[in-house]
């Protein structure tokens, strides 16, 4: 697991979050640090941050393994805690090889669509190394949201910021193209 | 990759061994699973109250103690105010057996002799004989029933119990169960978990507000016709609507024999308007609230019908009743609606996730 630059001495901040928690302290600690670097989180406060991060799941993937296919119900996005990711698209409708796109690594995040409304994966991911991705489900978003209405409408505002992103990235890749 | 190489048909022989042992397990361990059924049932209820304190700034354990002071309390003083009610209805009840029957006795002569001008071999079935028997015994039955359903001592310590535990953990054992299930089939049942505990949820919240309006109802209605112990009667036929297709008819002979046995106050509203005896103001008031219930109730709070073929239905009854006595009646129907619902959400998951 990638360690953050900061020493481990008793003065140093990272120590101090350690200790503040009692249980898995230091994966905790790691995770919100990921976290942290993920647009969608970076208006969140300390606070906020902890009533996320409650609700993500660790999840690890072997080297090849599927995360999830093309046409699956989508449930929620993914964020690259350790390892890299490959999505992948149907060369052809029908063909059963797939053709690469690209290639995530830690800090990176997919599907956040799945986060707004039920629809299928518009692509499919295969961890390439072995990978750690960090869970965030709509069922968990939605009770979030109901919740701390607050912490939803940011984390809303965030989501359509980076999905209007992505769009206009592909918008102007395919007009290059 | 080891397990791919299996045969198909010894996974599949291995998933039946598994699932006939693990039900067997559950028959021979049954009557311990009421209690944690009923605590199960009880932190489900209390789950999104607890919520949304703690989401309001109590601490966990302190939300979970303000739900339980509530709830329980509210139980105990509906059982503090009920219990007397009961027993002493209960002793007014046999106290005036020797009279009732008597009178029940004449009536079911006369009724006899009135038939027996059409059909002269009634006269051989001493009717009233039988009728006096099962009475008795029901009623000499009673007070070890009802003493049986109130053995909740070892309940009243256990339940709360389990019921705390749930509460305070019931979140994170959902999320270590989660945690425990492999990728591949994370994302089904984790949408799956969610789907069911969405229906369940409406489910019995629908179910429990639907018994409250058919109690209420029937309360007005027999308060209205002057009926005694009309609260009894009317929270009796509220549980026993829960039960399908008999329930009803099940709630409704114990206010209709009392209407027989003119159990009422005189001067109530209803019969002095409409000059009917009173077994038929009964029987009217359980008819139109079971019609308003079919009519107006059960499709707006439930949404969707218990289709369950009545064959499936009777079927089930007897096996609640095999296993669980009476409340395995009762509580048949809603468990098997609920078994129903989170196969079916399996199943289609399943099927969705198997490209």
């Amino acid at each position: 697991m990638s360690q953050s630059g900061k020493s481990d001495s008793p003065a140093s901040l990272k120590w101090m979050w350690a200790n503040v928690f009692r249980k898995g302290d230091a994966s905790r600690v790691s995770i919100l640090e990921s976290m942290k670097k993920i647009p969608l989180f970076e208006d969140l406060t300390q606070k906020e941050l902890l009533r996320v991060e409650e609700s993500l799941y660790l999840r690890k993937y072997r080297a090849d393994e599927f995360i999830f296919r093309e046409g699956e119900p989508g449930l929620g996005m993914y964020i690259i805690h350790a390892g890299s990711v490959w999505i992948l698209r149907a060369e052809d409708a029908g063909t059963k090889g797939l053709e690469p796109i690209l290639e995530l690594g830690p800090g990176d995040f997919f599907g956040e669509m799945a986060l707004l409304e039920e629809d299928v994966h518009l692509v499919s991911a295969r961890a390439s190394t072995y990978t750690e991705l960090l869970g965030f489900f709509r069922p968990d978003f939605m009770t979030l949201s109901r919740y701390y209405p607050r912490l939803g409408s940011k984390l809303l505002l965030a989501l359509g910021r980076v999905i209007s992103n992505r769009f206009r990235a592909s918008l102007a890749g395919s007009e290059e193209a | 990759m080891d397990k791919e190489t299996r045969p198909n048909w010894f996974r599949r022989l291995v998933l039946v061994i598994v699932v006939l042992a693990s039900v067997f397990g559950l028959y021979i361990i049954r009557n311990t699973l009421i209690p944690l059924f009923v605590s199960m049932l009880i932190a489900y209820l209390l789950t999104p109250l607890t919520d949304y304190l703690e989401h309001r700034g109590f601490g966990r354990i302190l939300s979970i103690t303000i739900t339980f002071f509530f709830f329980f309390g509210l139980l105990f003083l509906v059982v503090l105010y009920l219990f007397p009610l009961i027993k002493n209805q209960v002793g007014d009840l046999t106290a005036g057996l020797p009279r009732n029957l008597a009178i029940l006795n004449t009536r079911i002569a006369q009724l006899q002799a009135r038939l027996a001008e059409y059909w002269p071999a009634i006269e051989q079935v001493d009717v009233g004989a039988r009728i006096q028997k099962v009475a008795l015994d029901t009623l000499n039955a009673l007070p070890t029933y009802v003493a049986n359903i109130f053995s909740f001592f070892p309940l009243l310590i256990l339940v709360p119990l389990i019921s705390f535990f749930f509460l305070k953990d019931g979140r994170r054992i959902r999320r270590a169960f989660l945690n425990s299930v492999p990728n591949r089939y994370f994302e089904m049942v984790m949408g799956l978990i969610h789907e069911v505990d969405q229906k369940i949820g409406s489910y019995v919240r629908g179910q429990i507000l639907r018994s409250t309006v058919i109690g209420f109802l029937t309360f007005l209605g027999l308060k209205l016709c002057g009926l005694k112990y009309s609260l009894l009667l009317a929270i009796f036929a509220g549980v026993m609507n829960l039960i399908p297709y008999a329930g009803p008819l099940i709630g409704s002979i114990p206010a209709l024999v009392l209407a027989i046995l003119n159990q009422a106050n005189p001067d109530a509203f209803v019969p002095l308007v409409f000059p009917l005896p009173l077994v038929v103001h009964i029987a009217l008031v359980y008819i139109i609230v079971q019609t308003l219930d079919a009519i107006w109730v059960a499709p707006y709070i439930l949404g969707w019908s218990v289709d369950i073929h009545p064959l499936g239905i009777v079927l089930v009854l007897l096996f609640g009743n095999q296993l669980f006595g009476w409340w395995g009646i009762i509580l048949a129907v809603p468990v098997a609606s609920i078994i129903r619902l989170t196969v079916q959400a399996v199943a289609s998951r399943y099927r969705i996730y198997q490209t």
